[in-house]
């Protein structure tokens, strides 16, 4: 689920292999044996969750099919027209863009609602409580109600706006403002996880230097600088890298919404792929498309954990 | 470290506007609902509230249906994945399987997978087999994301029980199911607790794959989405839909607070 796991993972393989432990582990039970049975039916279900389909996909990507009798063995031509489609390309540049600004958002808010609530006292467990509502609800729902808050002609916001005279915003109307209005949503829905995550990383950190800090006469805003934020940094990469990866999944907040426009301003990757797919039954490119995002997204974590292990022999 | 008056001050106002951006949209949800918005005037704060909407949406036998339908395949998820992940996440942690690194990273890279990279092929699959638009095939195309999660929090409450325990039933003579189902299960129970609840809240407000997978027995999320070609004079259905929907959640959310917080910080690898 996360990079840092992946990492320890894969330290965790190395320390095994340089062991060279033989022959069957120390603790294999009395009746010896048949502790594969326990883990068989697990194989079995992600399997069939995950490998039947993508071989299904990766096989008919190599055809041309349309949901119809029309079944012709095309090889690699799918890929070819989806490298030189610039809708495809534009889709993930809008993916991109949407995930930098909401992972950014929701880091910078959920670190300074973290460090704010961070020396209360009381009500700490009803706080942490109403931040992970949002998270509770359904990105459906969340796409919705604010579809109608933010609705130009009867909608609260640009109700509310006009009264301080700012009249006539229609943020999910307009091709500029959809994208980071659609981010900011986002940032509403889960900031609250980014706040519950650093939130325990804060309180587990050591409090010798901070104490020393405030002895040495160091303000509040160099200690967040120059202890909190170092401190930190491993776990806000983590916490980032599984908000990356949600957000490069995005679809109900813009399906829910804006349905991809306006100007196609918020057709991600999933938009296009489930209107490919689903609307106009292009079933063979619709597959093409999600095998390359997914080769795309997996290459790109691949370079982020390397850049961060070099970065860390580095430091 | 006692911060400055000033500090303080600035520090109150950032926490009290945060704590009201994240309940303004509840609030005026609730407002919604019970606004009679057909007159399509401006937005009232104060009014006399009507409750017309929810009647009209709990008469709605399309809605309440999916209610049935979400609450079905919520149960048979739940139940499929963790009678796959428990067993297994105890083999791996009690016999130190070998092959757990390949298998830690495949679960790692299932979770990576976009929706549509799994829901389309599985909705030609599930018609070729008389699974779509059913609960079970719902449930059964949930476990490409499921799975992954339950091992995640599994292992890691699993790991958290002293070895000394297991060892001590082995010499005792137990075999491994009776170690599994006596020893390890009252202690991983509130963990098990845990990611059911976890599994549960997602699946119930999962979007992109009940929308592929299902057309007559849509889940909640999808029944909801029915109200959004509607003009503006339906936002009080809507609304409403939308409250029946998350009340569940958002109830259980206030009581296993705790559990979704140890669920969460242990997902994230804390």
């Amino acid at each position: 689920m996360t990079t840092r796991q992946l990492l320890r993972t894969e330290e965790g393989t190395r320390r095994g292999g340089r062991g060279a432990r033989r022959g069957p582990p120390p603790q294999s039970g009395p009746t010896g044996g048949g502790s594969f049975w326990y883990v068989v039916p697990m194989i079995v279900i992600l399997g069939l969750s995950s490998i039947v389909p993508i071989v299904y996909s990766l096989s008919l990507s190599l055809f041309d099919w349309d949901w119809g009798s029309r079944l012709a063995f095309v090889g690699l031509a799918n890929y070819v027209d989806l490298l030189g489609d610039g809708e495809f390309w534009a889709s993930l540049s809008r993916t991109g863009l949407f995930t930098i600004l909401a992972v950014a958002f929701e880091i910078v808010l959920g670190m300074l609602i973290a460090v704010a609530v961070q020396s209360m006292t009381r009500g700490l467990g009803w706080l942490r409580t109403l931040f992970i509502l949002p998270l509770m609800v359904s990105g459906m729902v969340v796409a919705l109600v604010w579809k109608v808050m933010l609705d130009p002609t009867l909608g609260v916001i640009p109700f509310l706006l006009g009264k301080v005279g700012l009249s006539g915003i229609d943020l999910l109307g307009s091709a500029t403002t959809a994208l980071p209005a659609l981010a900011g949503i986002d940032t509403w829905w889960q900031t609250g996880f980014v706040f519950i995550i650093l939130s325990a990383g804060l309180a587990a950190l050591p409090r010798e230097p901070f104490e020393a800090a405030s002895v040495d006469g160091a303000s509040a805003i160099s200690r967040f600088r120059f202890l909190t934020v170092p401190m930190m940094l491993p776990m806000i990469g983590t916490v980032a890298a599984i908000r990356a990866v949600e957000c490069l999944k995005v679809f109900a907040l813009a399906f829910g919404t804006t349905n991809g426009g306006p100007a196609r301003s918020t057709d991600f990757a999933q938009m296009l792929a489930y209107r490919t797919g689903f609307r106009e039954f292009r079933m063979s490119e619709s597959m093409t498309m999600m095998i390359t995002y997914t080769l795309l997204i997996v290459i790109a974590l691949v370079v982020v954990s390397l850049v961060r292990k070099a970065v860390h022999h580095a430091a | 470290m006692r911060p400055s008056p000033t500090g303080r001050m600035i520090r109150s106002v950032f926490i009290a506007c945060t704590v009201v951006a994240t309940l303004f949209p509840f609030y005026w949800t609730i407002t919604l609902a019970t606004q009679n918005t057909a007159t399509g005037g401006e937005p009232e704060f104060l009014y006399v509230p009507s409750f017309d909407a929810f009647a009209a949406v709990w008469s709605n036998s399309d809605f309440v249906g999916s209610l049935v339908m979400s609450m079905i395949v919520v149960v048979l998820t739940v139940i499929i994945s963790l009678v796959v992940t428990v067993p297994a996440a105890y083999a791996f942690v009690r016999f130190e399987l070998r092959p757990r690194t390949g298998i830690v990273l495949w679960l790692l890279l299932a979770y990576l997978l976009p929706d549509f990279l799994i829901a389309i092929p599985m909705y030609v699959l599930l018609q070729n087999v008389g699974l779509y638009d059913t609960s079970f095939g719902l449930a059964l195309a949930y476990q490409v994301f499921m799975v992954p999660l339950a091992m995640w929090l599994l292992l890691r409450f699993f790991e958290d029980v002293p070895a000394e325990v297991a060892e001590a039933a082995s010499i005792d003579g137990a075999s491994r199911m009776q170690t599994l189902l006596r020893v390890y299960l009252p202690v991983v129970r509130p963990g098990i607790a845990t990611t059911a609840v976890l599994i549960a809240i997602t699946v119930w407000n999962e979007v992109t794959i009940a929308l592929s997978l299902t057309l007559n027995n849509p889940t909640v999320p999808i029944a909801i989405a029915a109200y959004k070609g509607y003009a503006s004079i339906q936002w009080d259905q809507l609304a409403a839909a939308s409250l029946i929907a998350m009340a569940p959640v958002v109830i259980f959310a206030i009581f296993a607070q705790k559990h979704i917080v140890s669920g969460l910080t242990a997902g994230a690898g804390k």
